[in-house]
């Protein structure tokens, strides 16, 4: 019985490799990725294990005894632990609440489109700007705390500012997964149990909660992954009290030149990364291939909720986009005052420092993300059509792999590159080109998720068609495929930008002198004295990706193509 | 056909973008890593160039971060020079093998206590940690500013002060050896920045992290250099510096080559002008409160140090024990 199934699989192993061969674009393609695969992804994971353990070209473990040693690095463990099951657990109800308030009352489209923006700001928006908002929120003088409330004493550093700061940056995600679900169950099943005389309670309870685990369960797993790997929010808020492991990693390296010790902090993190990164390909990723929208999920909605729920959840989800919304106003109105907390008159000047000492950084930060964009771009879409349309020997690896480097928390990736390029024949340190492969290696990941979810769901036919009329792999590429999954295309293009504007944890030790990144101008200015300039910059990011945003839309509609809400996969 | 157009079209913007990623670099352009914040080293880069046509191009980092940084790149350094931060950094950097010495041209005018005997840095500036502390919360708790480490642990303080992690800043650093010559040994040190970790709010990344949150009263006090407290007067808040009695360390600020680094005859050129009055008189004429380390260099009147107990450090004996105090600091004060 396994010894035929055994045979099966070689003769099926046997006929994907004759293919290969006899399609000489398709085996020079696959070479060409893998090859890319193996120096960018591949290569910096095992410098970094290297790093960590292996000294004098023996395995060993001291390193990592040591670093477990520290009770503040076991504490750290455990606090990421568990700040990343508090940011999933309210993260994702948080979330629920928005995309059933979206989709399950009658509020109008004004009311919706105030929650959409409130949950793009976050995700658009550069690092350490919520950390820094919440900072003069909610500090021990914060304008609410203090000035409003007249309270004291509040303690903001620790585990409740990070929690804060990551809930506020992250719900946002979990409301488009499960605003996608949500769109998509079936309303007929609703309605059929309304018309079985159930409650609405019970109809929630019994129809609606059920089909949407799959869909939370994801939620909370990106959540997860999403708070472990996040520097910026501890940076500001943690303190020295609450240490979690980004953190300590960048410590242990830039603090304590322990380059050994920051690699095995990344190992430590490294763990928990892929287990979710396996639990969600193997068990939920699966079942949920949310990205697909199209369909609008603002129908009539209203029946599951009276009216009286629709207003206390829309109250609810006001309350918490009015909280945005004010952060976000206070970073404008930091970057347009003399000393944001003491004088507030009004000036330009942090402005003119944003575009004058600034100028570096942003064109800097420009050319390496409309760099990234079409390489990132059409990386996505070349390793999402290989994967979900040819056969190759290796493909499941392959699918596998190009998933990694976005798995893994930022810092890991950074530090391994930083590892693995320094020194020649590959010394791409201090090259714009290693930014612009930690941005192409981690970020097309949505392209490629979103082509293969293109091409789940259009019939390979049309493409067998046009080989058995005689037009070889490049051709049928380029004339029927292409245009089928420009629209994943362009959600590519779109996350590779945001993240390329956005992104710190994987690029912080990949600047150099001759390139730079606003992202490390802001985490300078808000590290350092500057807050106006922190303020400006991020004010310009945010309306830099705004832009963007809406001209890569507003070509897509030119084209009549369907919008492909990508920004869900954001993390 | 407007397909082929917009192909062609994306094709040309791409080969530029390629183009301009790939052409950077020149030959009169000196790479630098700078420790000291952008508003102070541009200053004095531009001033050179001004002079000189030599171009200078930097990053900013953190001393722990720069130090971190030129030994990961021993092997194919980056920069030709590290300009500014403490002289401890640099000490630690002599043992790691990564700093070319050099006597700068004139070099005999700086005292022999702010230089390196064999060149390996030479001190350009003097930064002092001092004590600031927010006006009115001074006010509110009737508390005159702080003139002795001891008075940090009054009460009103509690959960009131930043200071910097002395893991990543040359700020944090500077702050532990005061307090051990303040105190007269290490273990007194020690009992006494445990006592005073429970005022301590938050412990800044940065050195001078602190100084705006005491300048807005979310914290009351902080010990910082001189150089972040002189730039927090004068961005508009209401702050006071003051000194401890028993005394607080100076740090040198220095520049150093970098070993096997690119363009060192413009680094030297630019180590030759540092060293000078002239240069060094510009602190005072951009309003940055370093004091110089040439005699005959205008100090800003910005600075008043009267009052003032400082400590000159013996730099070797810093650079030997950094990283023992700096764990000694995680383990017994943090508590971790």
């Amino acid at each position: 019985m396994s010894s035929t199934s055994a045979s099966v699989r070689r003769e099926r192993r046997r006929i994907e490799l004759a293919n290969l061969m006899r399609d000489p674009v398709l085996l020079i393609t696959v070479a060409l990725v893998w090859i890319a695969m193996f120096v960018f992804v591949l290569w910096p994971l095992f410098r970094l294990l290297q790093a960590g353990f292996v000294e004098k070209g023996q395995l060993s473990t001291r390193a990592l005894v040591a670093i477990l040693k520290r009770p503040n690095n076991r504490l750290a463990l455990g606090n990421s632990m568990l700040l990343g099951g508090l940011v999933a657990v309210i993260g994702t109800a948080l979330g629920y609440l928005f995309a059933f308030t979206y989709t399950r009352t009658n509020i109008g489209r004004f009311w919706r489109g105030v929650i959409d923006v409130a949950c793009l700001l976050p995700l658009i928006s550069p690092p350490f700007t919520l950390a820094l908002a919440i900072l003069f929120a909610l500090g021990p003088r914060g304008l609410i705390t203090y000035r409003i409330l007249g309270l004291n004493h509040t303690n903001l550093y620790g585990l409740q500012g990070a929690l804060l700061a990551e809930v506020l940056t992250y719900f946002p995600i979990a409301y488009l997964t499960l605003r996608g679900i949500l769109a998509n169950v079936d309303r007929s099943m609703e309605d059929a149990a309304f018309s079985l005389g159930a409650s609405r309670l019970r109809v929630f309870l019994t129809v609606t909660l059920p089909l949407t685990i799959p869909g939370m369960a994801n939620a909370l797993l990106v959540l997860f992954a999403s708070s472990l790997a996040d520097f910026a929010s501890p940076l500001i808020l943690a303190g020295a009290r609450f240490p979690v492991l980004p953190t300590q990693a960048y410590l242990q390296i830039t603090g304590l030149y322990d380059m050994r010790g920051g690699a095995v902090l990344c190992f430590l993190l490294l763990v928990p990364s892929l287990l979710v990164f396996l639990v969600q390909s193997r068990w939920v990723g699966k079942r949920s291939y949310i990205t697909v929208s199209g369909k609008s999920a603002a129908s009539s909605g209203g029946r599951l909720t009276a009216p009286w729920a629709g207003r206390l959840l829309l109250g609810l989800c006001l309350a918490i986009a009015v909280f945005v919304f004010f952060l976000y106003g206070s970073i404008l109105f930091g970057s347009l005052v003399q000393a944001w907390g003491a004088n507030h008159t009004f000036t330009l000047k942090n402005y003119k420092y944003v575009f004058t000492f600034g100028r570096k950084a942003i064109k800097d930060t420009l050319i390496i993300a409309f760099t990234a964009m079409p390489l990132g771009g059409l990386y996505g879409i070349l390793v999402g059509y290989l994967v979900s349309r040819k056969s190759f020997p290796g493909k499941k690896a392959m699918e596998v792999v190009s998933m990694v480097n976005y798995s893994l928390p930022g810092m890991i990736v950074g530090i391994g590159y930083l590892l693995a390029f320094n020194d020649p024949p590959l010394a791409l340190a201090g090259t714009a080109w290693i930014l612009i492969a930690a941005y192409v290696f981690r970020y097309s990941a949505t392209g490629i998720r979103a082509t293969v979810a293109t091409l789940h769901q259009m019939d390979p036919a049309i493409e067998e068609a046009s080989t058995s009329l005689g037009a070889g792999t490049a051709t049928t590429f380029r004339r029927i495929t292409v245009p089928l999954i420009a629209p994943a295309f362009f959600a590519g293009l779109e996350i590779m930008f945001i993240r390329a504007m956005t992104a710190i944890s994987a690029t912080i030790f990949l600047i150099s002198v001759n390139w730079t990144l606003i992202t490390v101008r802001i985490l300078e200015g808000a590290t350092e004295l500057e807050l106006g300039h922190a303020a400006g910059f991020s004010i310009l990011v945010i309306a830099i990706v705004f832009v963007t945003m809406g001209i890569l839309r507003w070509v897509m509609r030119r084209a009549g193509m369907s919008e492909y809400s990508a920004i869900g996969e954001i993390r | 056909m407007t397909r082929s157009r917009v192909s062609v079209l994306a094709a040309a913007v791409l080969v530029i973008l390629l183009l301009a990623v790939g052409g950077v670099g020149g030959a009169s352009v000196l790479d630098v890593y700078s420790i000291w914040p952008e508003s102070f080293c541009t200053p004095m880069f531009q001033e050179f160039t001004a002079r000189t046509g030599i171009q200078i191009n930097f990053v900013r980092h953190s001393s722990g971060e720069v130090l971190a940084r030129i030994i990961a790149e021993k092997n194919n350094p980056r920069v030709g020079m590290v300009f500014g931060g403490p002289a401890d950094t640099f000490a630690a950097a002599i043992d790691e093998g990564v700093l070319e010495p050099y006597m700068p041209a004139g070099v005999d005018a700086i005292p022999k206590g702010y230089r390196h005997p064999e060149g390996y840095y030479t001190g350009i500036a003097l930064n002092p940690i001092v004590f600031l502390s927010n006006r009115s919360f001074l006010a509110e708790n009737k508390l005159q500013p702080p003139a002795s480490w001891n008075d940090l642990l009054h009460p009103a303080y509690r959960q009131q002060l930043q200071m910097a992690d002395a893991r990543t800043s040359g700020t944090g650093v500077n702050r532990l050896i005061s307090t051990i010559f303040a105190f007269g040994s290490e273990d007194a040190a020690y009992k006494y920045m445990k006592e005073l970790d429970k005022q301590v709010q938050v412990y800044t990344k940065s050195g001078g992290g602190g100084t705006v949150p005491v300048g807005t009263r979310q914290a009351g006090a902080g010990v910082f250099f001189l150089v972040d407290c002189i730039l927090t007067q004068q961005s508009g808040y209401d702050v006071v510096i003051s000194f401890p009695k028993e005394g607080s360390a100076v740090a040198l600020e220095a520049c150093a080559l970098v070993k096997g680094g690119k363009n060192h005859d413009l680094a030297k050129k630019f180590l030759d002008w540092l060293v000078t009055d002239e240069a060094q008189s510009l602190y005072a004429k951009y309003g940055v409160g370093f004091m110089p380390t040439h005699p005959k260099a205008v100090v800003s009147d910005l600075i008043d140090v009267r009052g003032a107990n400082f400590i000159d450090v013996d730099l070797q004996w810093a650079a030997d024990n950094r990283q023992r105090l700096i764990d000694r600091w995680v383990t017994e004060v943090l508590g971790q």
